[in-house]
């Protein structure tokens, strides 16, 4: 191991990856990964389920699938990782201070450092769920990893707080592994997580969500025994007389992600209060000349193809600086938040380093529906988007052009011109059959969520879709519905308990619970690879389990 | 037949221990729970008071201004983290200044070095964050914050290394008198001893009652607690009281030994000893309570809520020493607030007072009187390289919000008192304690519990007997 590299990646999940092989591609030397566990691909590795990649390579992988495409891209480059090393403090002069079991207490300086630490769950603690402090309450994460890495049941009788995409698809795991998922209670009027996965997570296991509620009690001398659970107001306070008890031994949180920025803070880089992650420019680069943030660490996403694209930029913009040291540019622009808008990455864009235009995303503080998106230097409209719908729960990208940014002055605001909508509980309602014979559904085929017409009586022609793929899913899943199943099966011989796979192919909906007990006595033993068949043609079926993450 | 049986493993059970192996006696510390500081002394403020609270010429006072003394040497033979910080009781009229005058008072009766009252002008010098409508303050500077769990673990742990037996899972069901000494029935089988000490805690009036005629009983009052990310660290420099009141010492604000910072507590009596929960309204009132403090404490840093059961045993003062009636047989308890800090001075006085009452005292060559922890975060960066060549264990981060390490985890794990549970390794290692609460390092410290211990993982609890964290495992049988 050197000394001295040229770009240094804290963290090895999607966003240190992408950042490392993009630093490569893009003419950096000396490469250094830093990953703080025992593998690369960051919480991906527990993500068994599928649902990545759609907008980066245009199909559809599981988590481990998807980290595995850019570890094995990464060790095709001329780049150092180097895993179980935590960092733990990072100087002005850029020198990272890190600790590993093997190469013991390191100092190691780089010419420029991507920050991809991730995030982290936000706890009991921090939402002050009043009720007694018994076993039985986990962050859906850490449920995840129980279920998914270690092979450990965490509950029989589940109530999930939260609709976070990971309580979702946690309530979908549990499910199938035989627990019982009593509902999923969210204190917004809306949903906080993905429709598709309300749709394939929660509806296709009959599992109720409960809009404008909360957890109000907690009780069991050990493990939970009970909790109360209580309709909320407008202020989010819970309603008297609106309590109910629900007899359950488990208690899941989903209840928001927070970025991990305490090495960030450390260093001294400015931190953005609303992101809760560095303050960045254009080109994901921090307060601290040549230290770029990417990923979760900067913002949270939804979805790790963002997570990927928005790296791609932070380690292009690492190797330059290696390169060519600082950035100059004669005017910088701040974008400031108007009405509407929670937060924007980047929160600032020196304009001498864009080419045609800037990504901006941003997350809205409430549903709008037909909407402008605008673009404010002063008064004036420089540049305005229309959006169908905009919610808190997905994030959204506008790219203003550099000829409206030279008209500003140094600062610009981006606000929401449109319908707040207050509550939107369109994500209890994700099927409706009317009276004509149609039946609306949300598609989820990609993320998108688009809201689709189907028409029983007339051939099943489909509307609302905004793409062939979402005509042909409509129409399958009135007749024939399908999905793919994702598991895990028992392995030995691995750091692992457990080996994450899916079915190759869709299986029908109703055969879902009996193809997962082909998996319940299967005992795989270590090496496996990505694709491996573990069991051919599950219960009669065109469909073969294969295995989604390398174990060697 | 030993010669003492200690009920109780609390911060006074643990500190009597600690001090009985100083001599050559057969001491047997029982405890009803699966780990030591399970009850009262995990869960409260974590003050070590300087001790102008207590009315003059009451055991309460001379216990606590000695503690407090004694705690300042304790800490540093035995390694636990502990600060002098000082601290501040605020006024904010002059009814709370008369309120003032008279803990001054009662503070130089009682022998606390230090104290004076301070006017607005250098209380806000001290204290910029504090309210602008406080008055003045009484200062102490001799007061402290400590981790309560680990002076009672750090003295078990000297103790059982100086011969001490501790008998964890032993719930006292009856007392009976037998031909030189007592018949101490348990969950775990029955135990004989020349004398029997009461340091049940909450349970003091229950164990008392086993042997005695009624002549306390013990109301449980909760108190809750707000615990604040350390990046609130710095909001103040004190623990900061408002004055007290028939309540108690009131909702304070402090700065906690790990660098966060605390918030609490109300006071409530509640039906249920066991009782831990937390209440909206509680919560609520603490919340209110600190910000007429500190009007700009975040409490949304908040990273966990608790809270913890006061042993309130109605009267004035502690119950300390040889029960009237029954000989051979002793009181700690009603050891309500000062009784940390008082613990270890109450354990030397019950020691003498054992000593009077016929059990000798011969120094004992084994006697441990100090112990050093690794803790990996406090070291220099040349330490940091040292322990890890030394062990590369100590190379592995477990708990990455509080800087734990695989080795300090399993140095816990193989300490006289070793824990059982993920709170127990918690509670020695601080590993869980930081703003993820365990969300990462919970599943791992999970792991390495079992295997020390060669237990299945669903049977490792979080804390107590009975919080199982997992049923067992998918796949191979349905739960």
């Amino acid at each position: 191991m050197k000394k001295v590299y040229e770009v240094i990646i804290i963290g090895g999940g999607p966003a240190g990856l992408a950042a490392a092989l993009s630093a490569s591609q893009n003419g950096a030397k000396d490469i250094l990964l830093i990953e703080r566990n025992n593998s690369l691909g960051g919480i991906l590795n527990q993500c068994i389920h599928n649902g990545f990649g759609l907008h980066y390579f245009n199909e559809e992988l599981t988590g481990p699938e998807y980290a595995s495409r850019f570890i094995t891209e990464v060790a095709k480059n001329p780049i150092e990782t180097i895993s179980e090393t935590m960092v733990l403090n990072i100087s002005r002069d850029k020198t990272v201070y890190a600790i590993n079991p093997k190469y013991g207490y390191l100092e190691i300086k780089a010419k420029a450092i991507v920050l991809a630490m991730g995030c982290r769950e936000r706890a009991r603690g921090a939402i002050g769920i009043p009720g007694a402090r018994a076993s039985g309450i986990f962050t859906a994460g850490a449920a995840q990893l129980y279920m998914n890495i270690e092979g450990l049941n965490v509950g029989k009788r589940i109530v999930i707080l939260g609709s976070g995409d990971i309580g979702l698809i946690m309530a979908r795991r549990l499910t199938l592994e035989g627990a019982k998922v009593l509902g999923v209670y969210e204190v917004m009027p809306y949903s906080g997580g993905l429709k598709r996965n309300i749709v394939q997570c929660l509806n296709d296991y009959d599992i109720p969500l409960y809009l404008s509620h909360t957890i109000t009690n907690i009780k069991g001398k050990n493990r939970v025994e009970q909790v109360t659970v209580q309709k909320v107001d407008e202020q989010m306070r819970p309603i008297d007389g609106t309590q109910q008890t629900i007899d359950c031994d488990t208690i899941l949180l989903s209840v928001g992600l927070i970025p991990e920025n305490e090495l960030t803070r450390q260093a001294g880089i400015e931190i953005d209060k609303r992101t809760n992650g560095a303050v960045v420019y254009e080109n994901m680069e921090t307060s601290m000349a040549g230290v770029f943030a990417c990923g979760n660490v900067c913002h949270v996403h939804d979805l790790v193809d963002f997570v990927t694209t928005e790296s791609m930029k932070a380690g292009k913009a690492a190797a330059e600086y290696a390169q060519k040291g600082d950035v100059s540019s004669q005017k910088t622009i701040e974008i400031k938040n108007g009405s509407g808008v929670g937060y924007t990455v980047p929160q600032k864009v020196r304009l001498d380093n864009i080419d045609k235009g800037v990504d901006v995303f941003f997350r809205t503080r409430a549903i709008y529906k037909e909407s402008l998106v605008e673009v404010k230097s002063g008064e004036n409209v420089i540049a305005s988007f229309k959006r169908r719908n905009l919610a808190p729960g997905e994030m959204e990208k506008i790219n203003i052009p550099k000829a409206a940014l030279e008209k500003s002055a140094g600062e610009i605001t981006v606000s929401i011109n449109g319908n707040m909508i207050l509550a939107d509980d369109s994500a209890t309602k994700t099927r409706v059959e009317n009276a004509d014979g149609t039946v609306d559904l949300i598609c989820i085929v990609c993320p998108s969520g688009c809201r689709i017409k189907i028409d029983t009586k007339n051939g099943y022609k489909v509307t609302g879709n905004t793409c062939p793929r979402g005509e042909a899913y409509g129409k399958k899943e009135l007749i024939s519905p399908t999905r793919v199943l994702t598991s895990t099966a028992i392995i030995k011989g691995a750091p692992i308990s457990r080996v994450s796979v899916k079915t190759n192919k869709d299986i029908p909906k109703s055969s879902i619970f009996a193809v997962m007990k082909t998996l319940d006595n299967l005992e795989l033993k270590a090496p496996v690879k990505i694709g491996d068949t573990v069991v051919s043609k599950v219960e009669g079926l065109e469909a073969d389990f294969v295995v989604t993450k390398p174990l060697p | 037949m030993d010669d003492v049986i200690i009920i109780g493993a609390g911060v006074c059970g643990c500190s009597l221990a600690y001090e009985l192996s100083r001599y050559q006696v057969k001491t047997l510390l029982l405890e009803k729970e699966n780990d030591v500081s399970e009850g009262t002394t995990k869960a409260n403020s974590a003050i070590v008071h300087a001790g102008y609270d207590p009315k003059p010429q009451t055991k309460m006072a001379s216990y606590n201004v000695e503690g407090n003394a004694i705690i300042e040497q304790l800490s540093a033979d035995l390694d636990i983290p502990y600060k002098k910080i000082g601290s501040l009781v605020v006024g904010f009229d002059e009814t709370d200044r008369k309120t003032i005058e008279k803990l001054l008072d009662q503070g130089i009766q009682n022998g606390v070095k230090g104290l004076r009252i301070i006017e607005k002008d250098e209380l806000l010098a001290m204290e910029p964050n504090l309210t602008k409508e406080a008055l003045c303050a009484l200062y102490a500077p001799s007061a402290g914050i400590i981790a309560p769990w680990e002076l009672a673990i750090a003295q078990a742990e000297c103790a059982v290394m100086g011969g001490t037996k501790i008998q964890l899972n032993a719930e006292v069901l009856s007392i009976e008198k037998i031909d030189g000494g007592f018949n101490v029935r348990t969950t775990a089988g029955d135990f004989k001893a020349r004398f029997v000490v009461n340091a049940a805690g909450v349970n003091s009036g229950t164990v008392s009652r086993m042997l005695e005629p009624e002549f306390f009983s013990i109301v449980p009052k909760s108190g809750e607690y707000y615990l604040l990310d350390t990046t609130e660290n710095g909001i103040v420099n004190m623990v900061i009281f408002p004055c007290p009141s028939d309540l108690g010492k009131g909702i304070l604000v402090s700065p906690t030994i790990h660098d966060n910072v605390i918030v609490g507590p109300d006071s409530k009596v509640v039906d249920d000893k066991d009782d831990l929960g937390c209440t909206s309204e509680g919560l609520e009132n603490v919340r209110k309570g600190a910000l007429r403090l500190v009007p700009n404490v975040n409490i949304r840093a908040s990273i966990r809520n608790f809270s913890g059961i006061r042993a309130d045993a109605q009267m004035e003062d502690f119950i300390v020493g040889q029960s009237k009636t029954v000989k051979g047989f002793f009181n700690m308890a009603g050891i309500k607030s000062p009784g940390l800090t008082s613990a270890p001075a109450i354990a030397k006085d019950i020691a003498a007072e054992l000593n009077q009452a016929g059990l000798e005292f011969k120094p004992n060559p084994n006697f441990v009187s100090k112990r050093r922890i690794k803790r990996f975060k406090h070291m220099t960066e040349a330490q940091k390289a040292q322990a890890i060549k030394e062990n590369p264990a100590y190379g592995a981060i477990v708990c990455r919000c509080q800087t734990v390490t695989e080795g300090e985890i399993l140095d816990a794990l193989n300490r006289p008192v070793p824990p059982v549970s993920l709170d127990g390794v918690k509670r020695r290692t601080v590993a869980g304690m930081g703003r993820c609460q365990g969300g990462f390092c919970g599943p791992r410290v999970h792991s390495l519990i079992a295997q020390k211990l060669k237990k299945n993982q669903k049977d490792i609890t979080l804390d107590k007997g009975g919080t199982y964290i997992v049923l067992g495992e998918t796949k191979r049988g349905k739960i």
